[in-house]
């Protein structure tokens, strides 16, 4: 495994990233990353898998996924030509414009739902949509799209997600317990016990293949987290550092500062400066 | 659920039937899939062929005479939007707030509707709001009349445009050039009322309309809109709407009817 922090990207969109795209597979993002906002992937033509922390999905053509924030995934194309209409919003802007009623309705699917297949007569209405969405400004009229999409989408038939050559390495998982369990204390013998695995094991596994301690590994995935949220200023540090399952704001500090050199408030201040 | 938060489907058909001249708390939008319907409002008069629909906001007089007519209609109150519409999003939808009929005749229409229908039939309209708001925001004001005016309506916009004040017949009178009497007829051919209780209508449903759309007191809507007192306002209000003032901007009221014609009723009571 090469470094973790080259693995890992984060995305930000204070605007909707809303696209009707034909891609190559050569144009795909082979990363694990995550995103602040919710994401709406639904597949035109062409066959992808997406991985989640718990499990892979097939998508084919007219299947869809929904993306919480936060959510680690990665994506792997399996046709060398492929169509997605994808849709990355922060809920704020369903916020603005919608009452907490309606706005529990809309972001629904969203838990109750993620994947699923749409009719025929579904796609054509999403694709006549996407590219009126496309072309307009207008926030209302955005908002109101995100709504009725979703809102198609709670309309059709869910699907179970699938196991097709899932590969289950050691890292994989102990990264997707961690990404799952982020607010947890991770000690060495939780995590042993959660990946039916010794503790001697797991430590001389990865002593081999990465010359570090599984906890170190833990705490180098959480500080990633950290890093990302420490660019959004309405998050303190110790929520993020309590998200991250930290206890004391000290030791947070402390783990932060042997990772990227500097105290979390530091980065913050040159990070948010030079914006 | 009070009645304004209800939003409700009626399919019908009317091989000839006419309704008074009269107004509404709720919206009410008419699609014609089949004959004709002449709208008449705001001093417009329009034949709505199939495939048209038809938007008739809140306290928007209208008349409406079916011929031969497949119809859907669709009615939901303010309070229904509001539930599911934060203040940012309607502040930005001014066409929501129009106080005129306005039409579609677009091919997109039809889609929007059958969408609307679907989702009130089969999911009781919890996210109808959705395709109301595409629906409100492809409607346009009714065509301008090609003709000039006739009397009756310029009498009206007249009255329409000075409701906040008082209005003396002697000066509807003046400005369109003819005599009280001849007004008198007029209405009473036309509405089977008196010009006065015409002009009383027309300023007791801006009041109405304010204490639905402000916060202001009912002090201030009856000295603004310049009635005598707000005792004689309030007495004049409860003839109309049965309730008072303030009662009445609740809206959650039993007492509230579907219709509100030129005169209030009196035999009902």
């Amino acid at each position: 495994m090469k470094n973790i922090k080259e693995q890992m990207v984060f995305m930000e969109y204070p605007e909707p990233f809303i696209r009707l795209q034909k891609s190559e597979k050569s144009v795909n993002m082979p990363y694990l990353h995550f995103h602040e906002g919710h994401e709406i992937y639904i597949m035109i033509e062409g066959a992808v898998n997406y991985i989640l922390p718990d499990d892979t999905y097939e998508l084919n053509s007219g299947t869809f996924i929904l993306i919480n924030p936060f959510t680690i995934h990665k994506k792997v194309t399996k046709t060398d030509v492929y169509t997605t209409f994808l849709i990355n919003f922060n809920s704020n802007i369903l916020k603005k414009y919608f009452t907490d009623e309606a706005l529990k309705k809309i972001l629904n699917p969203f838990s109750t739902l993620p994947y699923g297949k749409l009719s025929e007569q579904a796609i054509q209405k999403i694709l006549k949509l996407a590219s009126r969405l496309e072309k307009t400004k207008d926030k209302v009229m955005i908002a109101m799209s995100i709504a009725e999409i979703l809102h198609l989408l709670d309309k059709s038939e869910p699907l179970r997600s699938t196991h097709p050559d899932a590969e289950e390495t050691l890292d994989k998982s102990v990264y997707e317990y961690v990404a799952n369990n982020l607010d947890k204390r991770i000690t060495l013998d939780t995590l042993a016990s959660e990946l039916y695995i010794s503790k001697q094991a797991l430590t001389s596994q990865f002593q081999k293949n990465y010359g570090t301690s599984p906890i170190y590994f833990v705490n180098r995935v959480k500080m990633n987290f950290a890093h990302s949220m420490l660019l959004y200023p309405e998050f303190s540090i110790e929520r993020i550092s309590k998200y991250c399952g930290f206890n004391s704001l000290s030791y947070f500090s402390k783990v932060f500062k042997d990772v990227f050199g500097q105290t979390p408030s530091e980065y913050r201040r040159s990070a948010l400066n030079n914006e | 659920m009070n009645k304004q938060e209800r939003i409700v489907l009626h399919t019908s058909y009317f091989v000839n039937k006419c309704y008074k001249y009269h107004f509404h708390l709720h919206y009410e939008i008419i699609y014609v899939s089949g004959g004709m319907v002449k709208i008449f409002s705001d001093g417009h008069e329009t034949t709505i062929q199939s495939g048209t629909v038809c938007v008739i906001p809140p306290f928007s007089p209208h008349r409406l005479e079916y011929v031969d007519a497949s119809v859907r209609r669709i009615t939901f109150g303010i309070s229904y939007l509001n539930k599911y519409l934060s203040r940012d999003a309607t502040d930005n939808f001014p066409a929501l707030y129009a106080t005129h009929v306005t039409l579609s005749k677009k091919a997109k229409i039809k889609e929007i509707i059958d969408s609307l229908v679907e989702e009130i039939n089969l999911y009781k309209g919890e996210s109808a709001y959705i395709y109301i708001y595409k629906l409100i925001s492809e409607c346009v004001s009714l065509p301008e009349m090609e003709s000039e005016p006739n009397l009756i309506v310029k009498i009206m916009q007249y009255i329409g445009k000075n409701s906040k004040h008082k209005i003396m017949l002697d000066d509807v009178a003046k400005e369109c050039g003819v005599t009280k009497y001849h007004i008198c007829r007029l209405f009473k051919k036309e509405f089977d009322i008196t010009p006065v209780d015409y002009i009383t209508f027309a300023r007791i449903r801006r009041a109405a309309f304010m204490l639905i759309n402000t916060n202001y007191s009912i002090t201030k809507i009856s000295n603004d809109l310049q009635f005598y007192s707000p005792k004689y306002f309030t007495k004049l209000f409860k003839s109309y709407f049965d309730d008072s003032p303030s009662n009445f901007r609740k809206l959650d009221n039993p007492l509230l009817k579907d219709r509100y014609f030129l005169k209030p009723d009196k035999s009902s009571q």
